[in-house]
């Protein structure tokens, strides 16, 4: 079973690799004759690349890749998501709320255990705290910009 | 020179260095935080300094990091950084017998003696190959830029064929924008926000930080680490007795993660293994190798140590990164107005000059850092739950690629990456190729564009590409450093532990 899914990593990143250098080469129709070389170049690198590995999957040879262990891919789905909602609304929320619910957030994210209210509240003043303190030696005594 | 160890001498640089090498020795000492991340993440706090302690502290960040992932490697078997993989073999056998201590203690010298000649070599070999470099010209630049590609290979850990996607999906990156040279608008899909092209920093910050981040929130661990093998003392003059009588193997060891430095985007890791290798292979007790053997860690870590100083000869000379970590501090002195290249030896000698002892003294600081406070910082912090550990470096991520350029649309950048990162990742794309694509891709295209149309206008572009002598010494420099590191790429597996 594990050998399986081993097998289908490589077939994926084998389609990855294809598919992504035919689009590419696609998109350089209206490109000039010199301005094509390098993305045609890095394109066919990665269809003979990707051709390489589903040949090696197909054969089912040793790839080095070892198979898939069990992932949270929920916890990991909810991060990416807290992270890409973040960063998209820090222009017009603002930088202090943003980061201030996100942070509680992903403290929420990775805790394992069920959080009490009073420990949503601890985690909420942590969250206020950790932004502010960061924000002040950021911005105040390191003179960086801030969103 | 007497300036610049003036300037780098100042009670401003001092402290800079003193706490990059504490906050790097922490961050690398924590299970799954690498140097580069180290790097990457504390990078915007020296976008207002002047260049010169901005370097030193990105220095000292990486120099402590390298030496951090020690702690974790000799005390819980599990390597803070890849470069600490060798550590693990003797250092944790070591810890289980009772001399963790010893181990922790014979690791920090090993890595200040292994860290030093890093940097020596760095004062002393930079200056006449910068002059060497002062000849170069597109073509020679474009070749610099193809060596540095071919060494995908070496990254991309025993799955070449995987690593050719990944430098490929890094030089498409690399093509997004208005061309280098030429002007073409290249896969912007209409969104004018990236005809700047993607951004470097935002983009290392992404696939560095970002998956380490996500890593971390899916494991169910609550702490990064849960136990430690308990220590006793310094024993520093025990120590001390070991490494002079090992004092053949570090400077053997210091030597091999040097000239690995120097090899571009090679690291740590590679030197780790390498000089663990050759230290067992000369050792007259080749058996006690892998059960606890002094010699072991010592390689280990002198190795790791010196890839630092190594690493920086190439990034400064040529603007190739050494060392993954390299290619965030290549990013930080562009947005610091510094170009890298032989110029910055004649017309900021001072800059490169003052960085360099600096980078020297952080080294040195090590010794008191990595033996008293380090340790003790180290328990803090691994005691501090991932659910304030994970907001923190998820802030600090955002600040990080935000605080650049001013510009929101560089965090959605660092983000998406990240994620795409981290999916590639769990199908065996490593971040190491696609950031090789990405940064030396510009450099390659600019060097052949423009050399191909001088060779046209002189009607011998064949000539142009294949006729000049630093040409031809770089493409046989390629293929020397493919087969050799095919080689040192052999030798590290056969040392890996299952």
């Amino acid at each position: 079973m594990s050998r399986m899914t081993a097998q289908w990593r490589l077939i994926l990143v084998a389609m990855l690799g294809i598919g992504l250098g035919t689009l590419a080469i696609l998109q350089t129709s209206h490109m000039s004759e010199l301005g094509r070389v390098f993305p045609m170049t890095a394109s066919l690198i990665a269809i003979a690349a990707g051709l390489g590995v589903l040949l090696q999957a197909l054969l089912r040879s040793s790839s080095g890749v070892p198979a898939t262990e069990h992932v949270d891919y929920l916890r990991a789905a909810l991060l990416g998501a807290v992270l890409l909602i973040w960063a998209a609304s820090l222009q017009r929320l603002g930088f202090e709320l943003t980061s201030g619910i996100a942070v509680v957030l992903i403290a929420m994210i990775a805790r394992r255990d069920p959080m009490s209210v009073s420990s949503i509240v601890l985690h909420a003043f942590a969250g206020v705290l950790l932004v502010l303190g960061f924000a002040f030696l950021l911005s105040e005594v390191l003179n960086v910009r801030l969103p | 020179m007497l300036d610049a160890l003036l300037a780098a001498l100042s009670l401003e640089n001092l402290t800079l260095a003193f706490l990059g090498v504490l906050v790097g020795t922490i961050i690398g000492a924590l299970p799954g935080l690498s140097a580069t991340m180290a790097v990457a993440v504390l990078v915007p706090f020296t976008f207002t300094m002047d260049p010169s302690s901005g370097l030193i502290v990105l220095g000292a960040i990486y120099t402590g990091a390298i030496y951090g992932g020690a702690y974790s490697a000799i005390l819980v078997n599990t390597p803070g950084t890849p470069a600490a993989i060798a550590t693990a073999m003797d250092g944790f056998p070591m810890a289980k017998r009772g001399d963790g201590d010893l181990a922790v203690t014979i690791s920090c010298l090993g890595s200040v003696a292994g860290g030093t000649i890093g940097a020596l070599a760095l004062l002393f070999l930079a200056p006449p190959l910068s002059q060497i470099a002062l000849s170069f010209g597109p073509i020679e630049y474009f070749w610099l830029a193809i060596f540095g590609l071919s060494l995908i290979a070496t990254l991309s850990r025993g799955a070449t064929l995987l690593g050719l996607i990944g430098g490929a999906i890094g030089l498409l990156l690399s093509c997004v924008g208005s061309a280098v040279v030429g002007g073409d608008v290249r896969y912007t899909f209409g969104q004018t926000a990236l005809l700047g092209g993607i951004p470097v920093i935002p983009a290392l910050i992404g696939f560095y930080c970002v998956p380490v981040l996500i890593e971390m929130v899916i494991r169910p661990e609550a702490h990064l680490e849960q136990r430690a093998e308990r220590m006793r003392g310094f024993r520093l003059i025990e120590a001390l007795g070991l490494m002079w009588r090992s004092k053949v193997n570090v400077i053997r060891s210091a030597v091999v993660g040097t000239a690995v430095g120097i090899i571009p985007a090679a690291g740590g890791s590679v030197a780790g293994l390498v000089a663990y290798s050759e230290a067992r292979r000369t050792s007259k007790t080749p058996e006690e190798f892998g059960k606890g053997a002094h010699d072991g860690v010592i390689a280990s870590e002198a190795s790791n140590s010196a890839t630092v100083g190594g690493g920086f000869i190439p990034t400064l000379v040529l603007g190739i990164p050494g060392t993954p970590p390299d290619a965030i501090i290549l990013g930080a002195l562009l947005v610091q107005g510094i170009r890298t290249g032989p110029q910055l030896f004649t017309q900021q000698a001072d800059i490169v000059f003052t960085f360099t002892f600096g980078l020297l003294i952080a080294t040195l600081l090590m010794l008191p850092t990595g033996l008293i406070i380090g340790r003790y910082a180290y328990r803090l912090i691994v005691s501090i739950p991932k659910t304030a550990l994970a907001p923190a470096i998820a802030f600090l991520t955002i600040v990080g690629s935000f605080a650049i350029e001013a510009n929101t649309f560089h965090v959605v950048i660092m983000v998406t990456l990240g994620i795409i990162g981290w999916l590639l990742a769990r199908v065996g794309l490593e971040a190491s190729p696609i950031v090789l694509g990405l940064i030396l891709g510009p450099i390659a295209e600019a060097g052949f564009v423009q050399g191909w149309l001088i060779g046209g206008a002189q009607e011998d572009r064949f000539g142009m590409f294949f006729g000049q002598p630093i040409s031809l010494g770089i493409m046989a420099m390629t293929m020397l450093t493919l087969m050799s590191s095919g080689l040192f790429k052999r030798k590290a597996q056969k040392e890996q532990p299952s």
